[in-house]
């Protein structure tokens, strides 16, 4: 029942959205492909709904496995209910120079947000908010700055793998 | 947005910007002043000045090479750097450590937590003005780096991990001299608290000052000693043990608002200061009986390869949750580390904690948060 | 007028030979000169020396040994490397106003430290105000200075040095009051009078009146002169100094010299005031005044009074490399609040104790 837990409330809410659910590594935490642009949305389920409540981002991690961008959200929960699963999507560059474009999480897990400038300085990714954006449970205006690590007018992102080749 | 003026009196803002170096900053950043008389009204921390290229340059060189990167993560305390890109490799390519190997990491892990605690405090006395203890602190943190120089030949930077254990075995007399060095830590403690802690001039300056809420706490994602000190009880070596933690009995300290104010000043400095206290006795119960055995599991040769996969591990590091997320493709070079580090949330909660305080409070409340740049940049 | 208490100078400068008979201004500067750089700066080399030694010694360290037997020529050296080092950036007339007024206002209290029975210059009854109103103009020289550069830190430390100034004014002036309620006068010849050699006859236990004004003084006196450990507004670890953080070489020099000053003379006011003066054993001064050797008399004392400052300013020096800094709204809530209403209660009950005894 645990296993298919969130799969089921995901499918629910968003209808689709699950692509795949797959061992993290060889450990025993689960990783939950959705689909890209399906992210805002499923995050929202992931901690609003009160059996869930994955309210904690520990980390947001980008990849690039042979052309596609994979991002991974390692989430947990505070209040204890479900142990830790990992929320994964994937976006395909069009050239290795051009960013990508995806939903925000800032304002369901504000800690993610230097993690998303991060991912926008290295690697592209551009993270948009959408009008329906309710900011009414954000207590704390976090700031979301712009580039810091990288010196001004330059092109390309660093971490890609194609980057100065 | 002024604070303090009536409305009949017109004033303005003053900018005022501080950064990259400044006596009050502990490493290179920049901070964005709107000052309101002596007050702050707004703070904008603007940070990159320590970026190395760290992630990239794992990429582009061997495994090995990437423990070597990964403990320039933290210069101050770098094990933890190194051992939770050890503890992913070993995750990702099924490679077990025995247990000698895996004691004297915690030793070298506990140590370095000490360590780290003795220059938060130095920098915490530096920002309230004290200047005999810092003497006093350096003086018993030496003892500590003597201790790494003589197992791995370097005081900070100590690449002495390897995939499956330790590259070398401890020295004849190392524990001896751990024992010792904790029992003068013990003794030094007493002296410090005597002189330093519970002052009345170091209390005036740190009790009920600027205290951070649980909520700003679990919204920014702080971990560690100021996520703690503020009553959140998240310890990495409790709730996901690794390297033989489970097997240790000790406590982790939350904050008690002993001082009036959960979470405030004071609290995070009494925080690492029982923290150095639960160290020792997790260093005292490792060397009664330090296991036998190999220090590298052999399986560790020249032409190692880590098979294709992932994995992510995460350490308890001095500062606060640090996690590594490892993918391998197989081949000789890694294909992502990415690092988890636990500055990054507490330099996105400053403007939040800053706000409202006076500019002489500054340096003791950015001492107190314990900011490695050098790992929030990589 | 040359009164019998300043023809010391002419006594001295007829012994070393200069031309009798010189004009009154010329005695007076000679004085002046003489007073400054025999003893002030000495003083500070020895202090500067004693305080790293001290604080070394406090700090586990070893501080200067090198320059001479255990660094004792390390303030000599000091004074070479300061004296020759460059300002490549030409005084503004900032500068230059800060630079006269802080003369004025410090080196004028020149002609009234009280150095000796037979060593003073100015010896009034308004003598003991002089020194306290110079620091209220220095303040006002260094807010200036302050205010005068083009950078936050200044502006910072000039107010803040001007709103410490203030709040220790008040009972510093209070308690200040108090000695010559006990003495009958404010000239230093009857307030060293009125005290003794031994410790009983000084004026700090004479009454628990006077041991808190004496408390009240002295710590007013860090706050007005910006003294560690009460020395936010010079505070080194947010605003680099404030006031100071835009000078080097040969200015920031003038500047520390400045403040070495006004800490020593404000100890000088205090051991005169409150810890016995310059006063010798009974049986000294007389057999020494009665065998005609005033000047080693007046070199006796002085040396007396000296090492008395020294023991205070070292004092205070040890307490402020042990504590940690207060914050500059600290200082001052708690000189308005605490130390105001103590000098305030010392001046009512030794005015009471004083004139209880007329009774």
């Amino acid at each position: 029942m645990d296993k298919n837990l969130i799969v089921t409330k995901i499918n629910k809410a968003v209808q689709g959205a699950v692509l795949e659910v797959r061992r993290f590594g060889r450990s025993d935490t689960r990783s939950i492909w959705v689909e890209a642009q399906s992210i805002q949305k499923v995050a929202k389920i992931l901690r609003t709904d009160p059996e869930l409540s994955l309210d904690w981002l520990e980390n947001l991690s980008v990849v690039e496995l042979s052309d596609a961008l994979v991002i991974s959200y390692f989430l947990q929960s505070t209040q204890g209910t479900q142990p830790e699963v990992i929320l994964r999507a994937s976006v395909v560059p069009d050239s290795p120079t051009s960013p990508v474009k995806l939903p925000t999480i800032q304002t369901i897990w504000p800690m993610g947000i230097p993690m998303e400038r991060e991912a926008r300085e290295m690697f592209g990714i551009q993270f948009e908010t959408s009008p329906q954006d309710d900011d009414a449970d954000v207590e704390f205006d976090f700031e979301s700055s712009p580039s810091l690590c990288l010196p001004s007018g330059l092109s390309g992102f660093p971490l890609r793998k194609k980057f100065n080749k | 947005m002024n604070l303090t003026q009536p409305e009949s009196l017109k004033t303005d803002l003053t900018t005022w910007i501080i950064g990259p170096y400044h006596g009050s900053l502990p490493a290179p950043m920049r901070l964005s002043l709107s000052l309101d008389g002596e007050m702050i009204s707004d703070c904008h921390v603007e940070t990159g000045f320590l970026h190395r290229g760290l992630e990239k340059s794992c990429e582009l060189h061997s495994w090995k090479a990437a423990v070597a990167y990964s403990d320039h993560l933290d210069p101050e305390c770098a094990i933890f750097g190194e051992l939770v890109l050890c503890l992913a490799v070993e995750q990702l390519s099924e490679l077990e450590v025995p247990e000698r190997a895996q004691s004297i990491r915690v030793i070298l892990s506990e140590l370095a937590r000490i360590s780290g605690h003795l220059s938060f405090m130095v920098r915490m006395a530096k920002a309230v003005g004290s200047e005999t203890i810092i003497h006093y602190l350096l003086r018993d943190r030496e003892r500590i780096l003597d201790l790494f120089e003589l197992l791995t030949g370097a005081r900070f930077s100590l690449n002495f991990l390897r995939f499956g254990g330790v590259s070398a075995d401890v020295t004849d007399g190392f524990i001896e001299r751990v024992l010792e060095v904790c029992e003068l830590i013990r003794i030094r403690m007493k002296e410090y608290n005597d002189l330093f802690t519970f002052n009345f001039g170091f209390l005036k300056r740190t009790a009920q000052v600027v205290p951070i809420s649980k909520r700003l706490v679990l919204a920014s994602g702080m971990t560690g000693p100021n996520a703690r000190a503020s009553g959140i009880e998240l310890d990495v070596r409790k709730k996901f043990p690794y390297s033989g933690y489970s097997k240790l009995d000790f406590s982790v300290p939350v904050g008690r608002g002993d001082s009036g104010i959960l979470g405030d000043v004071h609290d995070r400095f009494l925080i690492r200061l029982r923290e150095i206290t639960e160290s020792m006795e997790i260093l005292k119960q490792l060397l009664d009986v330090v296991p036998s055995g190999e220090y590298l599991n052999r399986k560790f040769k020249r032409d190692f390869v880590v098979p294709a996969g992932e994995a992510y591990a995460r350490v308890e590091s001095s500062r606060g949750l640090l996690g590594c997320h490892v993918v391998s493709d197989g081949g000789p070079t890694p294909s992502r580390v990415q690092f988890r580090t636990p500055t990054v949330a507490n330099l996105m909660a400053i403007p939040q904690v800053v706000r409202g305080i006076r500019i002489e409070d500054l340096p003791v409340v950015l001492a107190s948060l314990d900011l490695g740049i050098a790992e929030a940049d990589r | 007028m040359m009164t019998s208490e300043n023809s010391w100078i002419v006594a001295w400068s007829n012994a070393l030979g200069f031309p009798e008979g010189l004009p009154q201004w010329l005695y007076a500067v000679g004085a002046l000169i003489s007073v400054f750089v025999f003893v002030v700066v000495p003083s500070g080399g020895l202090m500067s020396y004693l305080e790293r030694k001290l604080a070394a010694d406090l700090q586990a360290r070893v501080g200067p040994n090198r320059t001479g037997p255990a660094g004792l020529l390390q303030p000599i050296a000091d004074l070479f490397k300061l004296l020759q080092k460059e300002s490549r950036v030409d005084w503004s007339w900032k500068e230059n106003l800060w630079l006269s007024v802080h003369t004025m206002a410090l080196y004028s209290t020149l002609a009234v430290l009280p150095l000796g029975s037979m060593a003073v210059l100015v010896n009034t009854e308004m003598s003991v105000f002089l020194p306290f109103w110079s620091a209220l103009v220095l303040a006002l020289g260094t807010m200036l200075l302050g205010l005068s550069q083009n950078s936050v830190p200044g502006w910072f430390g000039g107010i803040r040095v001007a709103a410490q100034t203030l709040a220790g004014s008040f009972p510093a002036l209070i308690s200040l009051l108090c000695t010559g309620v006990r003495s009958g006068s404010f000239r230093w010849s009857a307030l060293a009078e009125s005290q003794g050699f031994s410790p009983w006859e000084w004026t700090v236990f004479a009454n628990p009146f006077q041991m808190v004004a004496f408390s009240v003084f002295v710590m007013s006196g860090l706050v007005l002169l910006a003294i560690p450990p009460l020395d936010g507004g010079l505070s080194m670890s947010d605003i680099h100094g404030g006031v100071s953080s835009h000078l080097y070489g040969r200015r920031l020099s003038l500047f520390q010299f400045g403040r070495f000053y006004g800490f020593f003379f404000w100890s000088v006011i205090t051991v005169v005031l409150f810890l016995g003066a310059w006063d010798l054993p009974a049986q000294v001064t007389v057999s020494l005044k009665a065998g005609g050797a005033n000047q080693v008399l007046a070199l006796l004392e002085l040396i007396w009074l000296l090492l008395k400052t020294f023991g205070l300013m070292l004092l205070i020096v040890w307490v402020a490399k042990v504590n940690s800094r207060s914050r500059v709204d600290q200082i001052t809530d708690f000189t308005w609040k605490v130390l105001s209403p103590f000098s305030l209660f010392a001046l009512v009950g030794a005015s009471l104790w004083a004139g209880w005894r007329a009774i």
